[in-house]
């Protein structure tokens, strides 16, 4: 009997803690191209594609292309940038910047725009790299931590635009980077957007893949 | 005269309105309301990540091509379409974090059912939490005068859900000390039976009520692009695949129970201890997951009172 009682307690524990396994719910999905911009050695930004999946484009549209000309006009594109971009400041942009062990995300971000085609709209802006710190040796990651979007990168996930004539093309990639992982809290709300630097108790870890960049090729 | 019952339920209402005219309508969605602002609750969710987000992406994008490649005949075969994909959607919606099904098992391992009833409860719960969603749309829109959007039906979630889950822990913790009662103090009889069964499904209604927000999405997709009908087709099989799951987390719930009274059948007095010990930190558990999903609403709540 003795024996019962302890494989029955098992099953309750393993049935009280399966049932509230986490999985992922995401409500958006974001298809994400970077064009890095360099001039000479040093990238000076890195511009992003972010464009939305069909559901979430019929939103932004029936929301801000008031005239229903199926495009943003200047003033449509300031009050989608207003009222359905710059919130997610608070978020870093869903911009993970990794340079070495050091990982930032923007406080601001520039040039935006937005347009619509075949359904889907695509959001486009600039985020400023500090003059002369970033060269041929860092990782961005597009990732949303709170997963109310879910990310995917581009088949053509990434471009260098070269300012000056005649200097190297730095090399993309991406790939998942089991070294840095990012971790989050699985019970926040929509709203937590705190980035944890450290393992805690009750965080979980995620492996956002990152966009490699790397110096040019030896000729 | 005023019955003090009725004033309580008007000062709430008031208290209630009083938020929801003092804070406008925006926020819960990352991408809309305004950055320097906080003033709507946050909504309570859990995140994570696992092997069907991709899964439920692609059914996702699946059934926004079969909306908008229909033409204004919808054929019938395009609605079977519809039903199959959202049906599929359902499932792996329903398979992440969310949609009642903690609550649906911590009330079926603490009362013992009828067989059929798991099955029940999961597709009435699955019902409810999807047809909430376009009651919420229709709501919203009347209020605004326009059709709603995600920022303003999030807002309006977000109050449910946070209410609904101080509910439930005011619930289970009245449960908690009803079962502890009954423990030292009584026998069970019908009547108690009876009651179980009452509390179960109106706490399940009660858990019910709070839309998701992808089934809201989908149903703003199809009116934004005039594709109604198979909005409403789609989210009856929304409802079938997430009853699919919620059904299943009832139904471990369920077995897991029989098969721990079976080994205890024999024996009456442990049989009758045991019942009550796991109807105990079932509620418990309840009482518990409530208060942890409630956590970012509670301390928002506290912060702006």
């Amino acid at each position: 009997m003795k024996h019962h009682y302890r494989r029955y307690c098992i099953v309750l524990i393993i049935m009280f803690s399966t049932v509230g396994m986490l999985f992922a719910h995401p409500h958006v999905l974001i298809d994400v191209r970077l064009l890095f911009e360099y001039d000479g050695a040093y990238c000076t930004g890195f511009w992003q594609e972010w464009t939305f999946d069909p559901i979430f484009s019929a939103e932004l549209i029936e929301g801000w292309d008031k005239d229903r000309n199926r495009t943003f006009n200047k003033t449509e594109q300031q009050m989608l940038y207003n009222q359905a971009f710059i919130n997610l400041k608070n978020y870093g942009f869903y911009t993970l910047i990794r340079k070495g062990k050091h990982r930032i995300t923007p406080s601001k971000v520039e040039q935006f725009s937005a347009w619509i085609e075949k359904n889907q709209v695509t959001y486009k802006f600039f985020v400023p790299l500090t003059t002369q710190e970033y060269s041929y040796d860092f990782n961005i990651a597009i990732f949303d931590t709170t997963y109310f979007c879910a990310i995917r990168y581009k088949e053509n996930f990434a471009e260098i635009i070269q300012k000056q004539e005649g200097m190297p093309i730095p090399q993309l990639s991406h790939a998942v980077n089991k070294n840095f992982p990012v971790y989050y809290n699985p019970q926040g709300s929509k709203q937590d957007m705190t980035t944890y630097s450290k393992p805690a108790p009750g965080l979980l870890t995620a492996y956002p893949e990152e966009i490699v960049v790397s110096a040019p090729k030896q000729e | 005269m005023i019955k003090p019952s009725t004033s309580i339920q008007k000062y709430f209402l008031l208290l209630v309105l009083k938020f929801f005219l003092l804070y406008p309508l925006v926020h819960a969605n990352p991408f809309f309301s305004n950055a320097d602002r906080n003033d709507a609750p946050p909504t309570p969710m859990s995140s994570g990540t696992g092997p069907l987000w991709k899964l439920q992406i692609q059914f996702r994008e699946n059934l926004a091509a079969v909306f908008t490649d229909s033409d204004s005949q919808i054929k019938i075969h395009t609605i079977l379409i519809a039903i199959g994909i959202s049906f599929m959607y359902g499932i792996a919606h329903a398979s992440g974090p969310g949609h009642r099904k903690t609550i649906v098992f911590s009330l079926f391992l603490a009362n013992k059912t009828r067989w059929w009833e798991p099955l029940f409860a999961g597709f009435l719960s699955a019902l409810i939490h999807t047809g909430a969603g376009a009651v919420i749309i229709l709501a919203v829109s009347l209020m605004r005068n326009a059709l709603t959007n995600t920022a303003a039906s999030d807002v309006i979630l977000a109050w449910m859900d946070g209410i609904t889950l101080c509910l439930l822990i005011l619930i289970s913790l009245i449960l908690v000390a009803r079962t502890i009662y009954k423990l030292f103090h009584i026998q069970q009889s019908k009547n108690d039976e009876q009651t179980q069964a009452k509390s179960k499904y109106s706490i399940i209604i009660l858990a019910s009520l709070v839309p998701c927000t992808g089934t809201i999405m989908i149903l703003l997709f199809s009116l934004y692009i005039n594709a109604l009908t198979l909005g409403i087709v789609s989210l009856i099989g929304i409802a079938l695949g997430q009853g699919v799951i919620v059904s299943a987390a009832a139904y471990l719930a369920w077995f897991g129970r029989e098969g721990i009274f079976k080994v205890l059948k024999s024996k009456e007095t442990t049989f009758t201890f045991f019942s009550g010990i796991l109807e105990l930190l079932s509620y418990l558990f309840l009482g518990f997951v409530s208060f942890i999903l409630a956590q970012p609403f509670l301390n928002w709540l506290i912060a702006h009172i």
